[in-house]
């Protein structure tokens, strides 16, 4: 079954539905924030060409309920890539883990353990994974997205 | 229970951690790749999908900062070569050459002439032209790094016609693909064939620096005592005291002097005689700084920055005429 799926990703098709469940499609776009001459921001998604360190890209992560029933427990997780630096999230109540995808919290409440055995609060680069847990069962047919913004080191 | 200092002092190294490493940019044409699972419960049981993998070609950023390392060289005498030093540092991600030429804009005034350029080839901070390999100027030196540090030096010659107090040092520094504007893309112009994205200003891809004219004056005044008196005759075995005052004022350095006083005819070296403010020389060829060969004297100084005086005594007896 992997082989299946790593083959069709890279014939570049969307991830193949089990026929019934929840289908994913992740994207990438890059953030763009102009600023014009009252300081007002506006922030614009683009197709990510030249991204180059510095840049922000929004790792967004379409789902849908493609089955007949409602499906419960849902929980989507996405590693931050390498050379990849979480800045926050963008769509969807993210909770995140800086110890690998071993637990998941608010950024605010993290600590990271040193060498040292000392502990420090944990920041935006820690942060090794991003995890959205839906309270309530999907629909048949329901769709929605998740997003975070990462910044590429 | 922590204490206020202890924090500020967590609090501080977090700041350093937060803040990016040039050196550590991800390399151009790197691939990111990305990809979600979602775990649910379907039918009693749990299941596990992926998504597709999504690959993101990271582009070139070609950027890069320029230091003076020679603000200001001074003591520098009209038509004489000096050597100035720059650091190019590549900021970017990807491998690149840089050109340094002469900036000839009209607000250099007094421009220093630009000799030659040299590259830090060997590292040790020093132009050694042995060690350092020549660069062309205006032509795109050997490829830098990311995060690594390039060390060019120019060698400069004070103009010689110029009465100003100082000249000017303008130096342009541009990758090889200097022209397009900051944040313009070039698709496939990168290492790898990777994008290249232009991060610098052309603008402001100068530097300069300053040449002070040297304001050394040196003077060397001879006095004599005959026999202890100061008079300009003498007779057979009077013994003459010579003192040679040798004075720099201003600033800069005086390099390697070397103060001889070739003896008349009719006098005789007395040997033993020679010191050098006040402390007694060989008379032989030797380490120390005083020669006395034939009816030569000779003290040898070394490099002395100015203001500063040395007096060199040394006595000579009048021969009989008949010898």
């Amino acid at each position: 079954m992997r082989l299946f799926i790593v083959a069709i990703a890279a014939l570049g098709l969307a991830a193949p539905a089990f026929a019934n469940g929840v289908t994913l499609e992740s994207s990438v776009r890059e953030e763009i924030v102009t600023v014009d001459a009252k300081g007002r921001q506006t922030v614009t998604l683009t197709e990510p060409t030249a991204v180059a360190p510095g840049d922000v890209v929004v790792i967004r992560i379409a789902y849908e309920n493609t089955s007949a029933e409602p499906v419960a427990d849902v929980v989507i997780s996405n590693p931050v890539p390498e050379h990849l630096r979480f800045m926050g999230v963008r769509e969807g109540a993210g909770m995140v883990s800086v110890d690998g995808g071993a637990t998941f919290g608010a950024l605010v409440d993290l600590k990271i353990r040193e060498a040292d055995q000392t502990s420090r609060p944990a920041t935006a680069a820690d942060v090794t994974h991003v995890r959205w847990r839906f309270q309530q069962p999907l629909a048949p047919g329901a769709t929605g997205a998740v997003a975070f913004a990462a910044r590429l080191d | 229970m922590p204490n206020a200092s202890s924090l500020l002092y967590s609090l501080a190294i977090g700041a350093v951690i937060c803040v990016g490493d040039a050196s550590a940019t991800t390399p151009a044409g790197e691939m990111i790749e990305n990809s979600a699972s979602v775990r649910f419960a379907m039918d009693g049981a749990t299941r596990t999908v992926t998504s597709n993998t999504v690959r993101t070609r990271v582009a070139e950023l070609v950027s890069f900062e320029v230091g003076v390392v020679t603000p200001m060289l001074g003591g520098v005498l009209a038509g004489e070569q000096h050597v100035h030093a720059i650091d190019i540092t590549n900021t970017g991600n990807g491998n690149e050459c840089f050109a340094v030429s002469q900036a000839h804009s009209t607000d250099v005034r007094e421009p220093v002439e630009l000799v030659a350029l040299y590259v830090d080839s060997d590292g040790d901070g020093a132009l050694d032209e042995t060690g350092d390999d020549a660069l062309g100027i205006g032509d795109c030196g050997p490829p830098v790094s990311p995060g690594r540090n390039m060390r060019v030096f120019a060698i400069g010659r004070m103009p010689g016609t110029s009465s100003a107090a100082r000249a000017e040092l303008a130096l342009w520094v541009t990758p090889s693909e200097g022209g397009p504007a900051y944040g313009s893309v070039l698709p496939g112009r990168g290492d790898d064939t990777s994008d290249l994205v232009i991060g610098f200003d052309a603008e402001r891809s100068s530097a300069r620096m300053w040449t002070q004219a040297s304001r050394l004056v040196v003077s060397l005044t001879k006095s004599q005592l005959v026999s202890g008196r100061e008079q300009s005759n003498a007779t057979t075995g009077d013994i003459i005291t010579y003192s040679l005052l040798l004075k720099a004022s201003g600033e800069g350095m005086v390099a390697g002097a070397q103060v001889s006083d070739p003896l008349p005819p009719g006098l005789s070296y007395l040997a033993g005689s020679l010191t050098l403010d006040g402390v007694a020389l060989s008379d032989d060829a030797d380490t120390d700084a005083g020669q006395s060969a034939g009816s030569v004297v000779a003290v040898r100084l070394p490099d002395i920055a100015a203001p500063f005086e040395r007096t060199i005594t040394f006595q000579a007896v009048v021969r009989p005429q008949s010898s």
